[in-house]
């Protein structure tokens, strides 16, 4: 049996255990028999297993270079470098599917071993859910999209290889990282959906909700801050985010989930907006379907969306089908989800908290606007527009900076209301902070309003979270603890709250590098000789050497650049390199990047145009540096977040 | 009364932004990359000719350069793409016609909903204290 | 080999699927204390935290609570699956009084 064989034949056990899964727990619960419903969750337990060994003869076949696999020849060859083959796996359509199916499985695995004893009574429908989700994915390779799809004739003893623009390092962790976080956003769909059909939706039963939610939101997090890593390391034209819409649809379920994570506080807190996050949840899924139709169906042009196929039209349908099937549940189980607890003050953190959600939803709302537009306007109007970066902009840039105003007001207010002195007290200085700030930048610079008024409010936030942890810790410190000591203390007390505000700093320096670049780069091009120096800010740019090397699969042109500082001494060397590959018809730019905290240096070798003459793009984008930091403080503070404790507070 | 300047400052700051997103915002110090940036690439997938380095992104970028210089307008040089390759090659969509629509509506429906939000909150929490 | 190993997994699975139903039922109802146990917190921190937010008074958070211990030990000991939402109750309860 080949491995081909063996592969589709466990996605067809997989298949088969999902449906047993499935029926068995719903047979399980209308007889009350709980044999039926251990046995439904052994298949499912099964389901990671089958799914897994499937995954790894994929990959056993990437790794022996066996192309007599369809999907294998398409995206590997003899000569690509070996680490990739381990990655190959996900960087096609079919291949990923199983990788999503791989996750599915695994979640349902983890979700099922580490749920809290007492969310007993809604696991059966839990597991239906989930192993009916995981089918749906088994069923499209089975049927559709087989991985494991052979060459019956003229076996290929070469493949057309991997495209150019994913071998890179982030091929190792934007993929799957993006992808899992759809997938898994799952999980707290079906918690939820599991609660409100067996009538368990209390308030008080959320802490694995908002676990397993953290954890899906900062996976997705990640994801999305690597894309734009690699995107700004690879794509060679100095940006970072482009409003993409495969960015796009993997943005809006992130920020309904952002939207959600801070409801579910809410709930937990005072019992209120339980329709509201319902709803979130049910919107994050039914987006997230959004994504796979996109991504899938090929509807929309983009660097890197899937093939176009047919198989979209499965997953508009699959995603159709999420929407009917939520608002069905929602529906038939608003009483028992509607609470009559009411907001009681403006100025109170649930309205803070109600207001960051309209806001997440707004932007939600015109990304997909943006998106659909001019798809709508192609189906009735048959006129063809193109809805870029520059609407997104305009559009979603004020909304952003209302976010952050609010990112910094909301966590100074109190419950149910604020006084007074409780306002003054915790925004009198911040305010006047961000006064100072918008003062300052508006009469420096060049570029007064926009950036100021970003920078303002990024100072206002961040000198909240500082005033609040001095606050907070001045206690501690009168009675003679040392102040760093106070400072790790007060986290650890508080680990939610402070694991919050770590979250909230690694937003800031995200959007500090976004405003550096955005609203302060410098940019130049110039046709220059090997020998020759450019100028630009602090730096001057040797040409060193251009050189050519050939592959197999590509035509290298290298570049390699001296920068040097003011006194002329060498302080860097760059490589920057355009590479074109004949099987795939496309060119990959790498750009010679030279990082700090203040600012990037970014050469682009845009045209080699002979032997030793170039055209370069020359920019310095300051802060982005930041940008890149926020990733690991954000992780940091999720798992502060997370971190439990061994006595739980009631 | 301390609420209701609250309200009103969030009022203030949300039409300052409002009338610094309409006001236009050149985005790069260099008035050419800022057109660059609105010109897609016919060939590439969902490039702009500013992103693209494909030797027809170039050529067209060339094209930019040199109307600049005979000292056309942004508009101008924005017709000349439009009509030579179709309203798709922008990259976003003119002030025009059905066009307007993928601007003006978000704009209107956040503020509306945003009015009838504030006027909601403020009413249930009245009704509650 | 790998017919080897497909076979090997089917029968894996089969066991596994069939394993529950020659076990007997008796480790079921050891955890039904454990679980009622558990039950009884949630009920008490549900109502806890209706009495700190102000929207249930003292009296009927001591009434709810006799009320819904029953019905969880009930619910535990018959096997019923049929379940009354808790916060049903509390929301009754609360309009009867108003």
């Amino acid at each position: 049996m080949s491995i081909s064989n063996l592969g589709l034949s466990l996605l067809v056990i997989t298949m088969n255990l999902c449906i047993y899964s499935i029926i068995g727990s719903i047979i399980g619960i209308r007889l009350g028999n709980s044999q039926i419903k251990i046995s439904a969750k052994n298949a499912a337990y099964c389901t990671f297993f089958t799914t897994l060994i499937s995954s790894m003869c994929l990959v056993y076949a990437f790794v022996t270079n066996d192309f007599s696999i369809k999907y294998v020849f398409m995206h590997s060859n003899l000569s690509m470098d070996p680490a990739y083959t381990w990655v190959a796996m996900y960087a096609g359509n079919e291949g990923s599917l199983l990788y999503i199916a791989l996750v599915i499985s695994l979640s349902i695995l983890l979700v099922l071993l580490f749920k809290p004893k007492d969310m007993y009574e809604s696991e059966p429908h839990l597991i239906a859910i989930m192993s009916g989700f995981l089918l749906f994915f088994i069923g499209v390779m089975v049927f559709f999209a087989n991985p494991f799809d052979t060459f019956q004739t003229n076996i290929p003893t070469d493949g057309r290889g991997m495209n150019p623009l994913l071998a890179h390092p982030g091929m190792f962790s934007h993929p799957p990282l993006l992808m899992a976080g759809l997938a898994t956003i799952s999980i707290p769909f079906s918690l939820i959906t599991s609660m409100i059909l067996t009538g368990t939706f209390r308030n008080n039963g959320l802490d694995f909700v908002r676990t397993t939610s953290l954890i899906v939101w900062s996976i997705l997090g990640v994801g999305l801050l690597l894309g734009s890593w690699w995107a700004y390391t690879i794509l060679g034209w100095g940006g970072y985010w482009v409003w993409d819409p495969i960015e796009n649809v993997g943005l809006m379920p992130w920020l309904v989930m952002t939207a959600f994570i801070h409801s579910i506080i809410v709930q937990r807190r005072r019992g209120m907006f339980r329709v509201w996050n319902v709803l979130l949840i049910f919107l994050a899924f039914v987006l997230a379907q959004f994504g796979m139709f996109i991504n899938r169906g090929g509807p929309v042009v983009s660097v890197h969306s899937f093939a176009a196929s047919t198989l979209g039209y499965i997953f508009l349908g699959f995603m159709v089908f999420s929407a009917l099937f939520c608002s069905l549940i929602f529906i038939a189980n608003y009483n028992k989800i509607y609470s009559d607890n009411k907001i009681e003050s403006v100025i109170s953190r649930e309205a803070a908290f109600l207001i960051n959600n309209f806001f997440l939803l707004a932007i939600t709302f015109v990304t997909l606007w943006g998106l659909i537009f001019p798809l709508i306007n192609e189906v009735f109007y048959n006129e063809t527009v193109t809805v870029g970066a520059p609407y997104y902009n305009a559009v979603n840039g004020p909304v952003i900076l209302l976010l952050l105003f609010i990112m910094g007001i909301g966590p100074n207010l109190s419950w149910k209301g604020t006084s007074n002195s409780n306002l003054k007290t915790n925004l009198l200085y911040p305010s006047l902070i961000a006064i100072i700030t918008f003062t300052f930048f508006f009469l420096s610079s060049n570029k007064p309003f926009m950036s100021s008024l970003a920078l303002s409010s990024i100072a206002l936030v961040l000198s909240t979270i500082i005033f609040e942890w001095f606050r907070g810790s001045r206690s501690l410190i009168k009675n003679g603890t040392h102040w760093l000591y106070a400072f790790f203390k007060l986290i650890s007390n508080n680990r939610k709250k402070y694991g919050g505000y770590i979250v909230h700093i690694s937003i800031l320096l995200v959007a500090l590098g976004v405003v550096g670049i955005n609203f302060y780069q410098v940019k130049i091009d110039k046709v220059v000789s090997v020998g020759e120096r450019i100028e630009i800010g602090n730096y001057k740019i040797e040409i060193a050497e251009i050189s050519e090397n050939n592959f197999n699969d590509r035509r290298e042109k290298v570049a390699t650049f001296l920068i040097l500082d003011s006194n002329e001494n060498i302080i860097n060397t760059l490589e920057g390199n355009n590479t074109f590959y004949p099987t795939f018809n496309m060119a990959s730019i790498r750009a010679g990047i030279l990082s700090s905290p203040i600012e990037d240096l970014y050469i682009i070798p845009s045209d080699f145009i002979d032997n030793d003459t170039m055209k370069l793009i020359i920019s310095i984008n300051p802060l982005v540096w930041w940008m890149w930091l926020g990733g690991p403080i954000f992780i940091l503070g999720t798992l502060i977040s997370l971190w439990p404790r061994n006595f739980n507070k009631s | 009364m301390f609420k209701k300047i609250k309200l009103n400052l969030f009022i203030l700051v949300y039409s300052l932004i409002l009338i610094g997103c309409i006001s236009d915002v050149d985005e790069n110090n260099n008035r050419n990359y800022d057109l660059y940036s609105k010109i897609m690439c016919p060939v590439c997938d969902g490039q702009t000719i500013g992103e693209s380095q494909a030797s027809i992104a170039n050529d067209m970028k060339n094209i930019v350069d040199a109307n600049i210089s005979d000292g056309k307008t942004d508009d101008e040089i924005l017709k000349y793409f439009e009509d030579r390759y179709g309203t798709e090659i922008l990259s976003a969509p003119p002030n025009n016609g059905t066009n307007t629509i993928v601007w003006v509506t978000p704009f209107i429906l956040i503020s509306l909903s945003f009015i009838i939000f504030s006027v909601w909150l403020k009413k249930s929490a009245k009704g509650n204290s | 080999m790998n017919l080897f190993i497909l076979i090997l997994i089917t029968i894996a699975c089969v066991v596994f699927l069939i394993f529950p139903f020659y076990r007997k039922k008796e480790y079921r109802k050891d955890n039904n204390q454990a679980y009622a146990e558990i039950r009884k917190k949630k009920v008490l921190l549900e109502l806890t935290s209706e009495l700190e937010n102000g929207t249930i008074s003292k009296d009927q958070f001591n009434e709810l609570k006799e009320e819904l211990f029953k019905i969880e030990s009930i619910k535990i000991s018959s096997n019923n699956e049929e379940t009354d939402p808790i916060e049903e109750i509390i929301k009754l309860k609360k309009n009867q009084d108003v």
